[in-house]
């Protein structure tokens, strides 16, 4: 044959095995996406599972189209023993796209069914049967942009200092890592545990308490001021009294209100003394910080997501040629600057990649959330770092376990998760993207 | 006789257990270009980054002896590391440009030394360039990327990059190994003509260069100095046979 | 001495050696017999020396060709550059002599073989030191052996003085054999070569020094203060 012809020599046998191997693989990638569309749409897959003889036919007829499209003229025997394996194996990997072709496929096509302009810019109505994710969209955001502004650079200020400033293999930079790692394989919901343990439980409710110790001393005042009924001690009539504890609703809850007035009307609230009062009004103080909130819930993820964002960035600064430092160093630079002017830049790409892989984790995870700020329905959007919000992973989930009718909230499923989905991939893509882009930042030369 | 700039005394340096250097002393006079020859392996790089305490960067570095830079200790508790460092420009053997523009690259020196004026950084990018013999082929695209300049060009860029922190020694390792014949005598060009105002020390493979380039010359071997002398009687008549073995290509 | 890693330099200094060597051998060869015809007055080994003269031009050339491609080639330092620039000269002293003896042998043929010289001992001394210093310088170089060479150095002032006198003895005889004045003319040019050839054989020696001890010893050792004749 021709190829012969052209190499004679001993070792370019070599070449022409490796061409040959480069040939099979196109092969196998044409008949590949043949066979996924097959399968996925066609039902081949069960058909072959279950019956060995299709089994062999397929390997038969893999066989011959391979020596159909190389147009050798080799024996079929010697063919189909050689790639008997390859085949099998090709079988497998076919076998796993189509299933997640299969269902990202029918994801996509169901679900941009029902993607309107009006649907991404509405709030969900009638108990999330109808109507729009707005505000998950919204929440979605707020949560990742909070996440990312307490993540990444934490993230980075600790993969600088494994990487730059402490000492090689020495004790704290391995306890450092050790953490890392352990930190990645840590369930999500366990996050969530201790968001709301630590963050809730003991940070918020500290910063509630100093808050209410200031505010009643602030009561305390308010109680006590010339227009208060309580000021005129006891002598307040009934209506001044209810009036004032009205002014208050903002503050409390309904129920504590009612009960206030409760007792105005029943003309026992002259039974209880001002210290009565407060106590009551204490004891019913609603938590602010204390309770599922916005920033919580941020800072959660953000934990959650920081080995992801370490790993990526202590890769880009181990990937930066140590020639480059030693030049800063030789020009004079001290060591901080040449982390600002030279490792920091040239770690850009890993900053960037571990920050958007961070996002795209965050904007999907949902335990994470769950205790800590996520809520089904919200009538408005959060507007403080303590309010609660709602979210696109825990809407998929809520639409599909707490619907009140499934006809009408599956499609509105499907939408959201093609949202997330489209949202995720794009993530993905362009961390990518942008990796493969400043991957060779330091080898352009000529 | 020429004033001694760098006074090596009992220098031994090792890494770990291992040693790279032993027992070297040497005095490298002013304004002149000392060679360091021998083969791969023998100490010349870890000699050349003990001048400027780069070295310093790796843990496991044991030096004994004295460095003196214009007799000054330079590995005494209270000398300023980045002055030193500023005082002995290095160039590399594979050229290092940052990837950032030719510009930036040259003015990175004098930024982190402090100069923010633009006409200022104008002017030192401008007569390092000059110097660098490499002016006149960017000065129509000084802020293009530094990678995208031929080999040659690049290690001018940095060699006019070492030169703008104004050094008074410039340590060369193997500065034009990488380098096509053209590009690597524009360098020995230069060379010689930045040995009129700085002390040149050059670690090089090729004998040739050595001979070519330098005014004295050191041999050395497995870490240990055989022969310094003036170049011309290096290449016509060594003093020691592991010399003459080494520089007739008889070593081995 | 080891050997050079690369070996084609081995060969090519090795090869250049024994050239040199070869021709070493050959020049002595023609002083040998043109000393012997001279004091024999043999007139047919006078010829078979000139024709032999072209020989010795052949391994001239390729010496110098070989030198230039080593140096081009090779890139030759310390040892090895002295070895191939004495080379040179070498080659050129050399050939010189061989020159000579053609020369001395053309001379030869031009004298009246009734010439009345016989008695003159003086020429069979001379000869005897001539060939004995040409050996010893070819010697000095074949076994690079400086001990020859500063010897050589001391055999030519005695030679210097024995050839001076012979001048003297000849134009006496010149005077009272006026008949024979072209033959005699003929032996003082025959003297004076020589002279020129131990002054080659000098030469040799010097660039031997130099080759071995890299001292350049030219014009140093003592004065070569030019014969009249």
């Amino acid at each position: 044959m021709l190829w012969q012809n052209l190499f004679s020599e001993k070792n370019s046998l070599k070449n022409f095995e490796v061409i040959e191997l480069i040939n099979k693989f196109k092969i196998f990638l044409f008949v590949f996406l043949f066979l996924i569309i097959l399968i996925t749409f066609g039902g081949l897959l069960n058909l072959i599972f279950n019956n060995s003889i299709a089994l062999i036919a397929y390997i038969l007829i893999v066989s011959i189209i391979i020596v159909i499209i190389k147009k050798k003229k080799t024996n079929l025997f010697h063919v189909i023993t050689e790639n008997t394996f390859i085949i099998l194996t090709s079988l497998s990997s076919l076998v796993v796209i189509s299933f997640v072709i299969y269902i990202l496929t029918y994801i996509f096509i169901i679900g941009s069914q029902h993607i309107t302009w009006e649907f991404l810019t509405s709030n969900p109505t009638e108990g999330l049967t109808s109507g729009g994710i707005f505000p998950a969209i919204v929440g979605t955001a707020f949560l990742v942009i909070i996440m990312s502004i307490a993540g990444i650079p934490v993230g980075t200020i600790t993969a600088v200092y494994i990487t730059e400033y402490a000492k090689e293999n020495s004790l704290f930079s391995k306890i450092v890592r050790f953490s890392v790692n352990s930190l990645a394989g840590v369930p999500p919901i366990v996050f969530g545990l201790f968001g709301l343990g630590f963050f809730i439980g003991i940070v918020g409710k500290q910063i509630d308490n100093r808050e209410i110790i200031s505010k009643y001393n602030n009561i305390n005042t308010m109680f006590l001021q010339s227009d208060s009924p309580f000021y005129k001690d006891n002598q307040a009539n009934p209506r001044e009294v209810i009036s004032f504890f009205k002014s208050l609703k903002n503050d409390y809850s309904f129920e504590t209100i009612e009960a206030l007035e409760g007792l105005v009307l029943k003309g026992e609230y002259k039974n209880y003394n001002l210290e009565f009062y407060i106590e009551y009004l204490k004891e019913r103080e609603r938590p602010k910080w204390g309770q599922p909130a916005l920033i919580w819930a941020a800072l959660t993820m953000a934990l959650f997501t920081l080995p992801l964002v370490i790993i990526s960035v202590e890769e880009a600064i181990k990937a930066i040629p140590p020639e480059l430092k030693e030049a800063s160093y030789s020009l004079g630079a001290t060591k901080l600057q040449t982390i600002i002017k030279v490792v920091l830049p040239g770690a850009v790409n890993g900053i960037l990649t571990g920050g958007i892989l961070a996002v795209s984790r965050g904007a999907g995870e949902v335990a994470p959330i769950l205790f800590t700020g996520v809520a089904m329905y919200l009538p408005d959007l959060p507007d403080s770092l303590s309010s609660q919000f709602m979210e696109l992973g825990y809407h998929i989930y809520v639409l599909a376990t707490q619907s009140i009718n499934v006809e009408l909230t599956k499609p509105i499923q499907y939408a959201t998760t093609f949202v997330l989905l489209v949202l995720t991939f794009t993530l993905n893509f362009t961390a990518i993207f942008i990796r493969s882009k400043t991957r060779n930042k330091f080898n352009r030369e000529s | 006789m020429k004033e001694i700039k760098i006074r090596i005394e009992s220098l031994s340096v090792s890494y770990g257990t291992k040693p790279a250097i032993k027992n070297i002393s040497l005095n490298i006079a002013r304004n002149q270009v000392t060679a360091l020859i021998g083969p791969s392996g023998c100490g010349k790089t870890t000699f050349l980054k003990t001048i400027n305490r780069l070295n310093d960067f790796n843990d496991k570095i044991r030096i004994s002896g004295k460095v003196y830079i214009d007799d000054l200790d330079i590995y005494s508790k209270n000398v300023n590391i980045t002055e030193l460092r500023k005082k002995t420009g290095m160039i590399f053997q594979k050229s290092n440009p940052f990837p950032k523009s030719i510009f930036d690259n040259v003015a990175y020196g004098p930024r982190v030394n402090g100069v923010t004026n633009r006409e200022e950084l104008y002017d030192i990018v401008k007569s390092c360039l000059m110097k660098a013999a490499l002016w006149e082929e960017v000065e129509n695209n000084l802020y293009d990327s530094a990678l995208k300049l031929s080999g040659g060009q690049q290690q001018r860029v940095c060699i006019a990059r070492a030169l703008a922190v104004n050094p008074e020694i410039l340590l060369m390792d193997e500065p034009a190994s990488a380098l096509d014949p053209l590009s690597t005598a524009r360098i020995e060009e230069l060379i010689m003509e930045l040995k009129k105002n700085y002390t040149i020390v050059i670690v090089t493979h090729n004998m040739q260069q050595a001979a070519r380039v330098s005014d004295m010359t050191a041999y050395l071997y497995m870490g240990e100095l055989i022969e310094f002398d003036k170049t011309r009687k290096i290449f016509t008549n060594p003093s020691k046979k592991q010399t003459e073995d080494y520089i007739t290509g008889r070593y081995g | 001495m080891s050997n050079h890693i690369i070996k084609q330099f081995d060969e090519e200094l090795n090869k250049l050696r024994s050239r040199l060597i070869k021709m070493g051998l050959m020049i002595q060869e023609q002083i040998d017999n043109s000393m012997k015809a001279l004091i024999h007055n043999n007139q047919k080994l006078a010829l078979t020396i000139i024709s032999k003269d072209d020989k010795v031009d052949e391994i001239d050339v390729k010496i110098e060709k070989q030198c230039l491609k080593i140096f081009a080639l090779h890139q030759p330092v310390a040892m090895d550059l002295r070895f191939v620039i004495s080379a040179i000269s070498i080659n050129e002293k050399m050939e010189m002599i061989s020159d000579i003896a053609s020369n001395i042998s053309k001379n030869i043929l031009s004298i009246n073989l009734a010439l009345p010289y016989q008695n003159n001992t003086h020429f069979r001394i001379i000869a005897e030191k001539l060939v004995s210093l040409i050996s010893k310088s070819v010697d000095s170089f074949t076994f690079q052996d400086t001990e020859l060479a500063y010897e050589v150095f001391n055999n030519y002032l005695e030679l210097k003085k024995l050839i001076k006198e012979n001048y003297n003895i000849i134009i006496e005889l010149m005077k009272q054999n006026p008949a024979y004045i072209e033959s005699f003319t003929r032996l003082i040019i025959i003297n004076r070569n020589i002279h020129f050839a131990s002054n080659f054989a000098v030469g040799i020696c010097e660039e031997v020094v130099f080759m071995v001890e890299a001292k350049i010893v030219k014009h140093r050792l003592f004065d070569f203060s030019k014969q009249d004749s």
